[in-house]
């Protein structure tokens, strides 16, 4: 093991410009175990310059008024730069208190199925797939295909249990959705479209979804595809894509492309109580180590986002998709979220704490890229903060799981503050380099999921 | 069409790759090398697994017990749904007869691991709950209740029986053994990272081969009676065979180009086990096949040559039985040999030798695989490789027929003498004239009049243009295209990435003739530099960005003037014509005199000035313009040089419905739908207008690249560096007449 080096702790001086701060029992904690592990770090033979780290908060400045839009910007000392993009539907200085829920993990694809249809619609042909198990039926996935009174055709896609999803668009909608997510961003319209302003197509989709019984929460994000970007996209699109994938627009769009296809694409969260579940792209892992480890009693915690995808044009509500949701929660227990500056001060002290174990050498020699570290010249910015529910799942012994059926995988939904930062970490063999993570905090205890390692998107 | 260019590029690099890296691995480590009385030769058969209709089944291994041979095969019911796996157990006999299929139910995902005792086989892979489980199958089908153990989460590789002591080994390198469902014995591999192990029962012993990232081995032998162990130190950690490791239940084999050895750990000593050279194996039609051979007792081998492009096209996987012969068939035969870095590997050249030697009795074409007799990891040793090579070859120890351009530059080799000159043997050739070639190509296939070198297939590249951007500057060059960048839009580009150094190598490298003068001297004059350096600066960038450099959505939107590409067939020349909806003009590569339409050459052949046999050599080379042959290069998706396969793979491209599922696969990853006929005729027109091909000279460019670098940083004039790179490269030049 690597000897670290004598590490002079200056002072830990967290003063929090703008910002009212109260003292939580775990940041007396965390504040007094720096101390000893400080000290006990002196002992070390030095063979790397001390590290020094002094957070101030500065120049906090929190917009929350536009849903689709919020962000958080500041800087804590010159070693930390947030300018991030912040979901948050509650006070994030008084967030108020949130439940732990536990309950079953999905609602059966029976129930999804038919969540969509219109009163006007026909059944013309269904596709049942049948998943078995050890020659046990453990689910059933769906594609049903109707006609509305106008002769447009919609598809109907259900997951099984296991794996819900459902999915309802047209051709056309599909299609458009693909592109959108093809799209870089830099094509994305900045302005409205003639057949509807962003907030109408906003109120057309959120009804939809709302008629179909969905709690959305208030927080979504909108992207504008404009047809000429589209067009421009399918071909991009078309020519990377394997055959399976590709769209033929001489059949879905006979007029070609027209004002008609101007879209927004709507992003929604799940509701609960208030606070927006996580995204899709949260889905993965989460590493655990120490007492967090011994509590779940394993290393690895899968965890799981979802959201809701809605595409809306001229024609309608042209594509939606979602997957599963928490069907019964049960509230567990309460507590007081941590406040935003709370969060940052954890952030700091985390950060800290990590730059100390990783320094910049190994880090490089690791080739590791999602550890960030004060250790490093560069600075690291905060490119995301979000204070969001994310389905744990629990821990069951051989004898329990076998007492369920293969759908019941209990889960636990907490609320977490979720931090993305990233850092440039340029080496000689690879000046591009760069490190991405994500921390997550537990939004009532305060506990941080040490070295999380994100399993999906960093 | 990127993630098609480079797909392609991987099967031509990969190769490459695979068997440099290959190519470490020395044979001089063997021990001993028992010699045994058994023919080494096998006969080739193929085996017919059940098909699911529009399901795309995978065939992923096969074991044998007494007296069957036992597939476990599989698909997804729905593609999207990884859970969806279904996997089955074929039967058959020990000539590939279906006797049997039964459903392998009851695991969560795919399982790879088999076991064989006596007449049954076990399945191992896990439930739903992450645990360790078996199933039994007999001929009959499945027999009494699943086999558990305690063991959780861990990734299963291998399993074996042993007595009553079932091994198990688990991904990242641990063995466990198991008693009456109770752990007995565990033990860590002794390096980390394990990527590579497996289980093998030898006499009631348990051995267990584990390798790391690093090629560090180990060979651990478990006695389950007294659970002792022994572990047999190899050398350097380098294993004392060559080869790639097969896959066997029966013992550890290792296959090279030339033979398949069986190695024994607890002698330390090395058997032949079946000559590769001597056995007519017949070539997968797939370009991408992941499987090694399964030795599956003393007699069989069988390949598992699972498609690896497309899913959806369902194309089945074919199954390759070979079978020991009694007695070498192939005694008494004159032997050509055929030499090349990667020959083994080249599908083409596979098919090409299969064919010549599964129709001729007297004659036999054997691979020497330069990978492994010539190797090289490195600039400077490739340099020394090729002296030694091009040595052996003038000095008569050379092979009677070489390939490929990485190594031979067979304009150069011919007009030193090094290689016959085929033109007479075709010109008196009763079979075939030169009018059976695409003009263009045959024109770039010969050297002034004679004819050094062979390829039976190509491809070409450069750069397309949007008409409408290259309005008024349609006579290409260096020059026009540095007034053209000049010209446009800040937020326009001309170049996708490419940095001012290569710009400046290819405008030189592909337009050489252009700078040599009348005395064979190569010449840059000041002024011609300089328009190169003027030109590099504008439009190339100084130098790539690490990341991925995409640039086609800039292309489409007309943000980007030329975009790059390789092109095998009509279907992708469509897909970049599909691109715009303006005319697409084919830039080629520019230089200073006009611009070079590149011609790649799929591999190239010459005959060896000291081979005894040209004649015989004359009638393998031709072989390469077979129909069937011709038809193979159609099937993998290439252009075939042959004027009347050429023909036949145009008409498919408009015809999509006349083409058959072979021909379909060399396609999988296009769109397959038909090519409008105005489109083709222009893809004619750019096939008739290649003007050159391909290969760089290393040293050359290495030489411009470096003067060139001082130019464009302006630490040296245009005049200084035409003088210093005129006599570099004619130095150069002058060395190799040498």
């Amino acid at each position: 093991m690597k000897r670290l080096s004598a590490l002079i702790l200056v002072g830990l001086i967290l003063a929090l410009t703008g910002c009212r701060f109260e003292a939580l029992e775990t940041t007396e904690n965390f504040s007094s175990s720096m101390s000893e592990i400080a000290s006990s770090s002196e002992l070390s033979a030095a063979t790397r310059a001390p590290l020094v780290w002094e957070p101030v908060i500065e120049d906090l400045m929190i917009n929350i008024s536009d849903p689709t839009n919020q962000r958080l910007t500041g800087r804590i000392t010159d070693r930390v730069i947030i300018d991030a993009e912040l979901l948050c539907s509650v006070d994030p200085n008084h967030p108020g208190k949130a439940s732990v829920y536990s309950g079953g993990e999905s609602l059966a694809s029976e129930s999804q199925r038919n969540m969509f249809t219109g009163d006007d619609w026909t059944l013309t042909e269904s596709e049942e797939y049948p998943q078995y198990f050890d020659s046990q039926l453990i689910g059933t996935a769906y594609k049903d295909r109707y006609v509305d009174s106008s002769g447009q055709e919609y598809l109907c896609q259900t997951g099984p249990s296991y794996s819900p999803y459902s999915r309802v668009y047209t051709l056309r909608g599909r299609m458009t959705y693909s592109l959108g997510q093809s799209l870089s961003p830099e094509y994305y319209a900045s302005t409205d479209f003639a057949f509807a302003d962003e907030k109408t197509a906003h109120e057309s989709a959120k009804s939809f979804l709302e008629s179909a019984g969905i709690a959305i929460n208030e927080c979504y994000r909108v992207r504008r595809l404009s047809h000429e970007e589209l067009d421009a996209e399918l071909r991009v699109y078309n020519h990377s894509a394997e055959a399976a994938e590709r769209f033929d627009a001489d059949v879905i769009l006979p007029g070609g492309w027209t004002e008609e296809e101007d879209a927004y694409w709507f992003t929604f969260f799940w509701d609960i109580g208030g606070i927006p579940e996580a995204s899709q792209n949260f889905s993965g892992y989460l590493f655990l180590e120490g007492e967090f480890a011994e509590r779940f009693g394993r290393e690895e915690m899968p965890i799981n986002g979802r959201e809701i995808d809605v595409i809306v044009n001229a024609h309608g509500v042209d594509y939606v998709s979602l997957t599963g949701h928490f069907s019964s929660p049960v509230e567990m227990s309460s507590g007081d979220l941590m406040s935003l500056d709370e969060l940052l001060v954890l952030f700091s002290e985390e950060l800290y704490a990590i730059s100390r174990e990783h320094s910049f050498e190994d880090i490089k020699k690791s080739g590791v890229g999602e550890i960030v570290t004060l250790d490093c010249p560069e600075p690291i910015t905060v490119n995301e903060v979000s204070l969001v529910y994310i389905t744990l799942f629990e821990r069951f012994t051989i004898e329990e799981l076998k007492l369920r059926s293969f759908s019941e995988g209990e889960s636990m939904l907490r609320p977490y503050w979720v931090i993305r930062c990233s850092q440039s970490q340029p080496d000689e063999g690879n000046p591009d380099r760069s490190a991405s993570t994500r921390m997550f905090f537990d939004a009532i205890t305060g506990e941080c999921v040490k070295h999380s390692i994100y399993g999906g998107e960093q | 069409m990127r993630r098609k260019i480079e797909r392609i590029l991987s099967v031509w690099l990969v190769v490459c790759m695979i068997l440099i890296l290959s190519s470490c691995r020395g044979k001089a480590d063997q021990t001993t090398t028992a010699e045994t009385n058994q023919c080494n030769v096998f006969q080739a058969s193929y085996i017919e697994l059940p098909t699911h209709e529009n399901r795309s089944v995978r065939a992923d291994c096969v074991i044998a017990t007494e007296e069957h041979i036992v597939f476990l095969q599989g698909w997804y019911t729905d593609p999207n749904d990884a859970l969806s796996y279904r996997q089955e157990l074929v039967w058959t006999d020990k000539v590939g007869n279906v006797q049997a299929t039964h459903p392998a139910d009851g695991f969560y995902g795919r399982t790879t691991c088999l076991f064989a005792l006596s007449d049954t086989v076990f399945v191992i892979g896990s439930d739903e709950f992450g645990y360790c489980k078996a199933r039994e199958y007999g001929l009959p089908g499945v027999s009494g209740n699943a086999i558990e153990w305690n063991i959780q989460n861990q990734n299963v590789e291998d399993a074996v029986l042993v007595g009553d002591t079932w091994a198990f080994i688990y991904a990242g390198g641990r063995v466990e053994l198991f008693r009456d469902g109770k752990s007995i014995y565990t033990r860590p591999g002794h390096v980390d990272d394990i990527f590579s192990q497996r289980l093998v029962v030898q006499d009631n012993k348990i051995i267990w081969l584990s390798t790391n990232y690093k090629g560090d081995t180990e060979w651990v032998i478990l006695d389950p009676a007294s659970l002792s162990e022994k572990i047999v130190p190899v050398k350097d950690n380098i294993l004392s065979v060559s080869g790639a490791e097969c896959n066997s239940a029966f013992g550890y084999f290792y296959e090279a180009y030339d033979v398949v050895e069986q190695y024994d750990p607890e002698t330390s000593s090395v058997v032949d086990f079946m000559s590769v050279l001597d056995t007519d194996i017949p070539p997968s039609r797939y370009q991408f096949i992941d499987d090694q051979p399964y030795v599956l007792d003393g007699d069989h081998i069988v390949y598992l040559n699972n498609p690896g492009t497309d899913s959806s096209a369902c194309d089945p996987v074919e199954v390759v039985l070979l079978t020991r012969l009694d007695k070498n068939p192939h005694e008494g035969k004159t032997i050509l040999t055929l030499g090349g870095h990667g020959v083994s590997s080249y599908n083409l050249i596979c098919r090409a030798v299969y064919q010549f030697n599964t129709t001729h009795s007297d004659t036999r074409i054997r691979l020497r695989d330069y990978a492994y007799e010539y190797p090289y990891d490195s600039r400077d040793s490739f340099h020394q490789t090729l002296a030694t090579l091009i040595s052996d070859l003038s000095s008569g120890k050379g092979d009677d027929i070489i390939t490929e351009g990485a190594f031979f530059d067979f304009s150069y080799l011919g007009e030193i003498g090094a290689l016959v000159d085929m033109m007479p043997y075709l010109e008196k050739d009763p079979d075939l004239s030169a009018d059976r070639w695409l003009p263009s190509i045959f024109e770039l296939m010969k050297s002034g009049d004679s004819l050094y070198r062979f390829f039976p297939g190509f491809m070409f590249y450069g750069y397309f243009g949007n008409s409408t951007l290259l309005t008024g500057h349609e006579r290409v060059s260096a020059e026009e295209m540095t007034r053209l960048s000049e010209s446009l839009p800040s937020e326009t580009i001309l170049f996708p990435g490419i940095t001012s150094s290569d710009l400046i190598v290819a405008s030189i490298l592909y337009d050489l003739e252009y700078f040599i003068d009348e005395n064979g001297e190569f010449r840059i004059s000041e002024e011609q530099m300089q328009a190169l350096i003027d030109y590099a600066l504008e439009c190339g960038l100084a130098e790539l960005p690490t990341y991925d450099y995409s640039t086609t959505d800039k292309y489409v939107r007309g943000k980007q003037v030329l975009f790059y590409s390789l092109i095998a067939n009509a279907q992708m020349y469509h897909g970049i014509e599909q691109l715009i909806p303006e005319k697409t003009v084919f830039v080629g590569s520019p230089t200073l005199s006009g611009t070079a339409y590149i011609c790649v050459p799929s591999t190239s052949l010459a005959i060896s000035d000291a081979t005894e046999h040209p004649e015989e050599c004359w009638e393998f080379i031709k072989t390469m313009m077979l129909p069937e042959v011709q038809q193979s290069i159609i099937e993998t998706g290439y252009f075939p040089v042959g004027a009347s396969a050429f023909e036949s793979f145009m008409e498919q491209a408009m015809h999509p419905e006349i083409r058959t599922p072979s021909e379909d696969t060399g396609l999988d990853l296009l769109d397959k739908s038909a090519v409008p006929e105005d489109c083709v005729e222009r893809l004619r027109g750019i096939i008739d207008s290649l003007n050159t091909t391909g290969e760089i000279d290393d040293i050359l460019s290495q030489i411009i690249t470096e003067e060139c670098t001082l130019a464009l940083a302006g630490q040296k004039t245009a005049a200084e560096t035409a003088k210093v790179l005129s006599d570099r490269v004619n130095l150069y030049l002058q060395s190799r007449k040498r």
